[in-house]
């Protein structure tokens, strides 16, 4: 018998660790009798989706939760930039 | 054929992509004077390989596989520096504390408090909260843990690539993954109203 604890285990690393036909009939049989399990599936499916969207967020300019380049550091970067060209010109 | 070079190109490259580049430097490293200078590193490098850039990706594109390519390198070098201070090889848990999720569970394995529903997903992903939130549990978790996870989520690593630069065996590539994803999700939960 699955505990919710090993549930957590199997369902977590289940792209990089698959669990065997076995034990996943085992993970089935618990997920239809425990909601708590369940929504903890529905959670970690949530959360891995957004944290793959992370990238391209950031990429549309849409991640406003992440700093943006503040305007000193813009400032020494480009300074730096611009001394870097001129010699490589 | 590649533009050739113009004087105004690393002006416009910082003003148009500066604060995307910044973004994605800070999900990596979390300090902002590193995630600076790996801005710096990236359009430096991508000045001296314009010429190379033959226009298929998206400049944008082009220049986050840059930045992540500084950033391996940035990690590599942090744990040189880790291992010539720390005698293990696994990767070390630093201060998280393993009871800390496993507080989630009785003696029995059994969840201590019911995990609740959270609701329509769409809805969630439309939230400013939930990516504020995202963010700080992300920052939350110890550098090695968020790495690793980063390049299995993020990046899309395979595991194979993965063990071999964090260095750590398959197994310990689940353990940290699913010490990551567990105290990731329980941040949320815990914050999440």
């Amino acid at each position: 018998m699955l505990t919710c604890k090993n549930i957590t285990h199997l369902v977590s690393t289940v792209i990089e660790h698959p669990p065997t036909w076995r034990q996943r009939i085992a993970i089935q049989i618990h997920l239809w009798m425990c909601a708590s399990c369940r929504h903890f599936v529905q959670q970690s499916q949530l959360l891995q989706r957004a944290v793959r969207s992370i990238k391209q967020r950031i990429i549309n300019g849409e991640a406003e939760e992440i700093p943006s380049l503040p305007e000193d550091a813009r400032q020494r970067i480009f300074n730096h930039l611009q001394h870097e060209q001129k010699r490589m010109l | 054929m590649p533009p050739t070079i113009s004087p105004h190109f690393a002006a416009t490259w910082l003003d148009e992509h500066g604060d995307m580049l910044y973004r994605y430097a800070l999900l990596q490293v979390r300090d902002p004077h590193q995630a600076e200078e790996l801005v710096q590193e990236t359009l430096l490098a991508a000045l001296e390989g314009y010429a190379r850039y033959d226009g298929k990706s998206a400049l944008r594109s082009w220049l986050i596989a840059i930045l992540k390519h500084k950033a391996m390198d940035h990690f590599r070098r942090s744990h040189r520096e880790v291992a010539m201070t720390n005698d293990e090889h696994e990767v070390a848990p630093e201060q998280y504390d393993e009871t800390e999720f496993d507080e989630s569970f009785t003696a029995e394995g059994h969840w201590r408090q019911p995990v609740s529903h959270w609701g329509e997903p769409q809805k969630m992903l439309e939230a400013s909260q939930f990516w504020q939130l995202l963010e700080q549990c992300l920052q939350h978790l110890p550098t090695k843990l968020r790495q690793i996870y980063l390049l299995r989520e993020v990046e899309e690593e395979s595991s194979e690539k993965i063990c071999q630069e964090m260095a750590i065996s398959a197994t310990n590539l689940w353990t940290q993954l699913y010490r990551a994803r567990m105290g990731l999700r329980r941040c949320f939960v815990n914050h999440w109203n």
